[in-house]
């Protein structure tokens, strides 16, 4: 066996200091072991945690970055209160003040509006535990409507044990990126692809526009937005078409596999393929790379999730026979959460009776535009937490107006906090102890690091709080003696919810972390060695498997919509921190501006912009002002904003000239094509 | 006693589960007991099979901790890492930080590093990724990245021209600059054929890659060489580093003809 033998590392910190403490990164799902020094409670140095098995004692910008946000100017001090978003804000001295309030405006929408006029919004950022809460609060308080970007879908959740740990990539014969860029938005993950590839392994990358990822894959192409998934039906249909799948898998797990490829038969791979925008050749190539080059380990964006035809990608995996393979299976990142009920024991005893399904981010969306149909938003207040407004809610924005209350929990000064009528100061994840589920479905007990300042605190502080002022207290029994909430004992309870993560313990967890021990879920006791994680997985039921969606009858895109408004606008695809979302911030260089807006060189030259100038980006809703920056790594049909704008199709010009001519221009040159 | 030279002292680094030794004062103890010190590495950064006598200054502890395991022997003076040079002065060993711009992604982490490392302000560039395209490339794109950095030139121009004699060439081969006497004037930034130094607004003085001086006099590491995510940085003597990427190439090269 021929292998290498990286240099040896010397690790270590030079500044004094008088604690260190490990910990695991939690700005992404990769999980990056690392040790704060501190000196006096301040935190003086980071540096990776050596014998991490997944990070390696590497880290990324992020996961060194984020103690000067800890002391940020922009931090929300003290809670704030306005009696609207045009008037100025009030400060509270302490969060007691402010619950009272919320919870007094919150009887009040509820006695006119009904409980089911409150939508929650939860960011990663505000921690598992306002997560949890806002569940447990929303099933006393009788709303079925609470968000969580990373809850979509809820099918996977359900099974699909079969993505793998990071450093298990060194095993496939191909990796295929769809959507993704780990290299932006994972670097530590993408570490180990990089590794595989100087082992031999295959790169293959799929995204709407050309990424730092791509200009590593061995091979790549640029597709048309939200077109990913189907890629996914084509790359499918081909492989059918060729029998290149396990007869013997389809049917031993899948229910109707009969009528299954009888879909992938009739699928009109034509109008799949026109949909993507690429060439006939490009797509058989891949299917032909995929055949060739087998496990292939599959790894997608989250935003694939909020399209159609997701599943495709299981389906892919199970019928190919790479799912539960070492160096195989489907790895959706951003996607490492068990689905935790943890209302049911309220339900149980007659409390409320409010349905056990996940409300999704695309049924937010539809309920929001009920108020479009004339009837007004059915929703009348919302608490929300991170920069919802510019992130998951960025559709959502022209309803916040006609609210009657929104409440915001969260570390910054951003904009959601500045159009809010109550606002809480939270605490970031190196001030509270947290609960943690990676992409590799690790399970973290990770301590906190510093003390939080006075005003800063956890999200189950707030529903908490909540909680015991509309009467519920009794539910959230987790109290230490000084009457504050016990974090522990409230996540040992979250775990003990469900039967894949019941196992656990936070006596197990501690250990794990002290001694950088991958724990997994769903918890195997047995887990000395590496080979039974794998084996002892719960062996899958039959499944459902994703049919062919019928092509030639959905309408691509709103015609009038392409018909005004001929650009593709992408943004970044990550759910980030509320305070900077723009992951280029390195590359591109180009502070001050609020939005920036890539062109493919040949668009902006037919319109006569340059990089730094002015230009409108104008949508069906919207007009807003950004700086041109031309970069030829978007395509021609596209563009790329730095931020959500709140649009998927615009029109672009400079600042100035009118929208008419570009209009004509755009068509012309896009028509080319 | 027995006594022990660097080279030896290195085999019991613990990494083997076997003995771990390390030596302070030129006394080398044994801590194979320790508990706070498995697999040879204490807190996550002090490496066993060394000398630590620089190490155990910063600790939050005093010799009384050492005392308490066993005495073995003797470190006889660290001779490898210096070598004759022209005339009676000893000179230290060289070393060299190693880019392989092929691994890099351009994900800034070492311009992270260096920043809390030092203590910048956002702004200075100590590290700088030059981008490379996308540009076309038959009917594909290309892009690549350049991370650039001093160079520690042997002859460097920023050092001749500075006027106040902050700017330095150390005997290792690391040019900094002594921020107690530097003047923020930028004769440097202009001297230099690469536009390395930079400002640090925050102090009025100049920012640029010291080579983590402080760092490697503890026998550690640069900041962003342990960082990075992807190993395109690396560190070592001369030769350590050169034998290193000879090492990878040729494994993967061999890699290549083998079946898979």
């Amino acid at each position: 066996m021929i292998d290498y033998l990286p240099l040896k590392r010397f690790p270590g910190s030079r500044k004094p200091y008088d604690d260190a403490v490990n910990s695991v990164c939690q700005e992404c799902g990769v999980g990056c072991g690392f040790v704060a020094y501190l000196e006096q409670g301040r935190i003086v140095d980071i540096q990776g945690e050596e014998g991490h098995p997944i990070s390696r004692g590497r880290l990324c910008a992020r996961g060194v970055s984020f103690s000067g946000l800890l002391n940020s100017y922009e931090r929300l001090e003290k809670p704030i209160y306005r009696k609207s978003p045009k008037h100025d804000p009030e400060e509270f001295e302490n969060w007691e003040t402010g619950l009272d309030l919320l919870a007094e405006r919150l009887k009040r929408t509820r006695d006119i509006n009904g409980p089911e006029a409150l939508l929650i919004g939860c960011d990663p950022e505000a921690g598992l535990d306002f997560y949890y809460g806002a569940k447990r609060f929303a099933e006393l308080w009788g709303t079925p409507y609470v968000i969580n970007p990373l809850d979509e879908p809820p099918r996977i959740h359900e099974r699909s044990f079969s993505n793998s740990l990071c450093y298990e990539w060194l095993n496939s014969a191909c990796i295929l990126l769809v959507g993704a860029d780990p290299a932006s938005t994972h670097p530590v993950a993408f570490g180990w692809i990089l590794e595989a590839q100087r082992r031999g392994t295959k790169i293959a990358v799929v995204d709407t526009r050309f990424t730092a990822t791509m200009s590593k894959a061995d091979f790549a192409f640029t597709i048309r937005p939200e077109s990913e998934n189907a890629v996914g039906m084509a790359l499918m249909k081909i492989l059918v078409n060729q029998e290149s799948y396990r007869t013997d898998l389809i049917q031993e797990r899948f229910l109707d596999s009969d009528s299954w490829l009888e879909s992938f038969e009739r699928m009109d791979i034509a109008t799949a393929i026109e949909l993507t925008g690429v060439s006939n050749q490009k797509i058989e190539e891949l299917a032909r790379l995929m055949v060739k080059t087998q496990p292939v380990q599959l790894i997608t964006s989250k935003m694939l999730a909020f399209l159609k035809g997701y599943g495709i990608w299981e389906t892919m995996v199970e019928a190919m026979g790479w799912s539960r393979v070492t160096g195989g299976g489907w790895y959706p990142l951003d996607s490492g959460r068990p689905l935790i009920d943890v209302g049911k024991d309220i339900r149980s005893s007659g409390k409320s009776d409010s349905s056990t399904t996940i409300f999704g981010y695309s049924d937010a969306k539809n309920l929001m535009a009920k108020a479009d149909s004339g009837h007004g938003a059915p929703i009348k207040a919302v608490i929300c937490s991170g920069n919802c407004i510019d992130d998951y809610f960025a559709p959502l924005e022209r309803y916040f107006d006609s609210l009657e209350l929104v409440a915001y929990f969260g570390a910054f000064q951003n904009q959601t906090c500045s159009i809010s009528h109550l606002a809480f100061p939270a605490a970031l994840w190196p001030e509270r102890d947290n609960l943690y589920f990676t992409n590799d479905r690790v399970v973290c007990w990770a301590k906190k690091i510093v003390s939080p300042k006075h005003n800063f605190r956890s999200g189950l502080y707030f529903w908490m709080g909540l909680a015991d002022r509309l009467g519920f207290g009794e539910h959230f029994p987790w109290k230490t003696d000084q009457n504050q909430p016990d974090h522990r004992a409230f996540c040992n309870w979250v775990l003990s919810q469900s039967p894949l993560t019941s196992a656990f313990n936070m006596d197990l967890l501690e250990s794990g972390s002290a001694d950088a021990r991958l724990i997994t879920w769903p918890y195997v006791a047995d887990d000395s060695q590496e080979d039974q994680r794998l084996k002892s997985l719960p062996v899958p039921r039959q499944m459902e498997p994703t049919f062919a969606l019928p092509f030639g009858e959905i309408p691509d895109k709103d015609p009038d919509d392409s018909y005004s408004f001929p650009l593709d606008l992408e943004f970044p695809s990550v759910i980030s921190r509320s305070l900077v979302p723009d992951f280029e911030q390195y590359s591109s260089q180009r502070p001050g501006a609020t939005y920036n807006l890539q062109l493919n060189p040949e668009t902006a030259e037919s319109l006569g912009i340059n990089t730094g100038d002015i230009i409108y980006v104008h949508g069906a809703r919207k007009i807003v002002e950004a700086v041109a920056w031309i970069n030829r790594a978007t395509p021609r049909g596209m563009v790329y904003s730095n931020r959500p704008i709140g649009e998927n199709r615009v029109l672009v010009y400079r600042k100035g000239e009118s929208s008419e001519a570009a209009l004509s221009i755009l068509k012309e040159l896009l028509a080319l094509k | 006693m027995k006594t022990y030279m660097a080279q030896d002292l290195e085999k019991f680094d613990g990494s083997d589960g076997g003995q771990v030794l390390v030596a302070v004062n030129g006394k080398v103890y044994d801590v194979s007991k320790s508990n706070r010190w498995g697999k040879g590495l204490h807190m996550n950064m002090h490496g066993a099979g060394r000398d630590l006598t620089q190490e155990i200054r910063s600790a939050p502890h005093g010799l009384d901790m050492l005392e308490r395991t066993e005495l073995v022997g003797s470190l006889i003076e660290f001779q490898e890492n210096y070598s004759e040079s022209s005339g009676s002065v000893m000179q230290k060993h060289k070393n060299a930080l190693l880019i392989d711009a092929s691994l890099c992604i351009g994900c800034g982490a070492c311009q992270a590093a260096c920043t809390l490392e030092h203590e910048l302000p956002e702004g200075p560039l100590t590290f700088r990724i030059i981008r490379l395209g996308p540009i076309e490339n038959a009917d594909n794109l290309s892009m690549s990245f350049m991370p650039t950095t001093c160079f520690h030139c042997d002859k460097p121009a920023c050092v001749a021209e500075c006027p106040t004699g902050a700017m330095q060439k150390r005997e290792d081969g690391i040019v900094f600059s002594d921020l107690e006497i530097c003047i923020g004037c930028q004769t440097c930034s202009i001297a230099c054929p690469y536009g390395i130094p930079v400002l640090n607004p925050a102090i009025g003085k100049i920012a640029k890659c010291d080579g983590c001086k402080e760092r490697v006099e503890l026998g550690m590491w640069p900041a962003c060489a342990l960082i990075c995510p992807t190993g395109a940085i690396t560190f070592g003597s001369c030769q350590t580093v050169v034998q290193d990427r000879q090492h990878r190439e040729a494994v993967r090269l061999l890699r290549m003809v083998q079946i898979r």
